[in-house]
């Protein structure tokens, strides 16, 4: 038998009986529906809730001094940051801070609030939108000027409306060119209550900071790119900082290096639980569609006996009774994969436009379920197809 | 001997036992007769006598407990489930008690059936089913459906079937048995012309019509032959 002749009978018997094969298509894709649409959500809820909890932490290192090891090198440097994205594989930009406190005034009032001074790419830490005004730009964190950006807290607790407006800190002049709104992320939300200012003027004029000499800094954050591996990035980066700051290789590293991560596990785990809760009920659907599936795929071959002992009657050898079953199903398990695909797709669609939840299709999820409808489908193909090459021609003669 | 009817199926001591409730029921013991090029052999008998038994056996849609089965000098003992497909495919054409044909399928397409099988390429398929449904009285009728035709185009579509790949044998389970007169004469007739035309048909059949054209007879009993079969 040729292969074409397979195929066309297989096309064949799956149009022969069409509410049959609709409702074997169905049950599949029903199963393979909720698995793509779980997988969506899990994904877009995944990268909301890394979103939320991390910020733009899941790929950075935060480089401080050693509180550990008494020595003379010190904390690292704002020439060290520049040094470490030109050396360090992958890094893609740096970050460095200076924090202390300050008393703030406006007019007679006055507070006390964190200030922040900054260098370099700031923003992603920053994770949070402008809620008047606009953001710092590199050249001016970069500068001199004495420019800030305060947190939406600070706005408040001061009065301040639409800036420019002019505060004083430490009793130094410094013009507002921006007010920042709830941070997107838990770790930014340190900035509600703070003044950000370039890291010169910060160092300068604003801070206080008795044993921190010029140039030199509180943390550095080196950005590096998404799935980095974030320990051989620690090593490589604490060679490459010793080795500018001549801090010998032998002994424990003047600078340690935080994952900021770490001390977020928490949520990580919450992240987990949900995705293992919401895997498990796709896997359950998955399940009883599956048994739903191979219960009708089965049924459906019962109901053919006769047929399929017809063909063998008319000269069908086994291989051609598996072939053309297998391919059926095949077919039937492509069929599900694509409809079950465009149906979680859709649901996924509707849920994030009706209830705005995130979803998140990647290629891979897609090719997944195509890929796990022609599996099923091969499986439950190749058992039945057996089953039915097992079957004795003389059941052609039978009324 | 018979030089100008050659033998085609050699059938020596069949035995047959199916499992019934009560115990193994023997549908057919020692059975032995030769299957001739050119010849009609009709097996007659009562119902549950090992008829159909018997033509599925010679038809390689069985296998005998005991005994061998023949075809065209080729011992089919030795075969496995392919191996007697392949010889099915090349030997024998299969006309059933009901006509056996998908329903499905149309009447061209029920009787390309075999050709498929035996991977005849479509342009030619194409002209031997024509040819074949000429055969048979149903030229033009390749595009119908199953549900369209009588009992007795039925019936001819399954021989058309049956002859589309130009077998040896032709095996026929009461070829006649569900058709009125004028189609169970025609039918006759038309087994008579593949006599006529050299091949071997064997039948099971009560119908005296069918007995009277026969050129052999075998009347089998509870399994048994009591009439001497044609050798």
């Amino acid at each position: 038998m040729k292969r074409v002749d397979t195929v066309r009978s297989a096309v064949w018997a799956l149009g022969a009986h069409p509410a049959r094969t609709v409702a074997l298509v169905l049950a599949l894709a029903a199963g393979i529906a909720a698995t793509t649409f779980v997988a969506s959500i899990i994904g877009g809820f995944s990268k909301e809730i890394d979103r939320l909890a991390f910020g733009a932490y899941p790929t950075a290192l935060v480089i401080r001094e050693n509180a550990f090891v008494v020595d003379r090198h010190g904390p690292p440097r704002l020439t060290d940051a520049r040094q470490l994205v030109r050396k360090v594989e992958g890094a893609t930009a740096f970050a460095a801070w200076v924090k202390g406190e300050a008393e703030v005034w406006r007019g007679r009032e006055s507070l006390r609030f964190d200030v922040y001074g900054v260098e370099g790419h700031y923003l992603d830490e920053l994770d949070s939108p402008i809620a008047a005004g606009r953001y710092l730009s590199l050249g001016e964190v970069g500068g001199e000027t004495r420019k800030c950006l305060v947190g939406h807290d600070l706005a408040r607790a001061m009065n301040l409306s639409a800036p420019p407006q002019t505060l004083q800190v430490r009793g130094v002049n410094c013009e507002i060119v921006g007010v920042l709104a709830a941070a997107r992320s838990r770790p930014a939300d340190r900035y509600a209550n703070a003044v950000i200012a370039p890291f010169a003027v910060a160092q300068r004029y604003f801070l206080n900071r008795e044993g921190l000499a010029p140039g030199e800094v509180d943390w550095i954050t080196l950005f590096l790119p998404q799935g980095a591996n974030m320990d051989e990035a620690e090593i490589e980066t604490d060679i490459a900082l010793r080795s500018v700051r001549g801090a010998p290789q032998s002994r424990p590293s003047p600078f340690s290096y935080g994952d900021p991560n770490a001390t977020l596990e928490q949520q990580r785990t919450q992240r987990d639980l949900l995705t293992r809760l919401l895997l498990t009920v796709a896997a359950l659907s998955l399940f009883a569609s599956l048994v739903a599936y191979g219960g009708m795929a089965g049924a459906a071959l019962a109901s053919r006996r006769r047929e399929v002992a017809l063909r063998m009657a008319a000269g069908a050898t086994g291989r051609d009774i598996r072939s053309q079953v297998t391919v059926e199903f095949l077919l039937s398990g492509l069929g599900a994969g694509v409809l079950g695909l465009g149906a979680g797709v859709l649901l996924a669609a509707v849920s994030a436009k009706v209830w705005n939840w995130p979803m998140s299709l990647s290629p891979a999820i897609a090719i997944s379920s195509l890929l796990l409808g022609l599996f099923v489908g091969l499986v439950v193909g190749v058992v039945l197809a057996g089953r039915a090459a097992g079957l004795p021609p003389s059941l052609a003669a039978r009324i | 001997m018979k030089p100008d009817h050659p033998v085609l199926a050699r059938v020596r001591e069949v035995t047959r036992t199916f499992q019934g409730r009560s115990g193994p029921v023997a549908a057919l013991s020692d059975v032995t007769l030769d299957v001739r090029a050119g010849r009609l052999l009709v097996v007659g008998g009562p119902s549950g006598g090992g008829k159909s038994t018997l033509l599925n056996l010679i038809g390689l849609l069985d296998r005998p407990d005991a005994g061998e089965v023949e075809i065209q000098g080729e011992a089919t003992g030795p075969l496995d489930a392919d191996g007697l497909a392949r010889l099915r495919r090349r030997a024998l054409g299969h006309l059933f008690q009901d006509a056996g044909l998908i329903s499905r399928l149309s009447a061209g397409a029920n009787v390309a059936l075999p050709l498929m099988y035996q991977g005849v390429a479509e342009e030619e398929r194409r002209e031997r089913v024509a040819g074949a449904l000429e055969a048979v009285g149903l030229g033009g009728r390749s595009l119908s459906g199953i549900e369209e035709l009588s009992g007795g185009e039925r019936h001819r579509v399954g021989l058309a079937r049956a002859l589309a790949s130009a077998p040896a044998i032709l095996i026929c389970d009461e070829p006649t048995a569900s058709l009125d007169a004028a189609n169970g004469e025609a039918m006759v007739r038309l087994l008579r012309d593949q006599v006529a035309a050299g091949r071997a048909v064997v039948c099971s059949s009560h119908d005296p019509r069918l007995l009277s054209a026969a050129d052999d007879r075998l009347l089998l009993v509870h399994g048994r032959a009591t009439q001497a079969a044609p050798s």
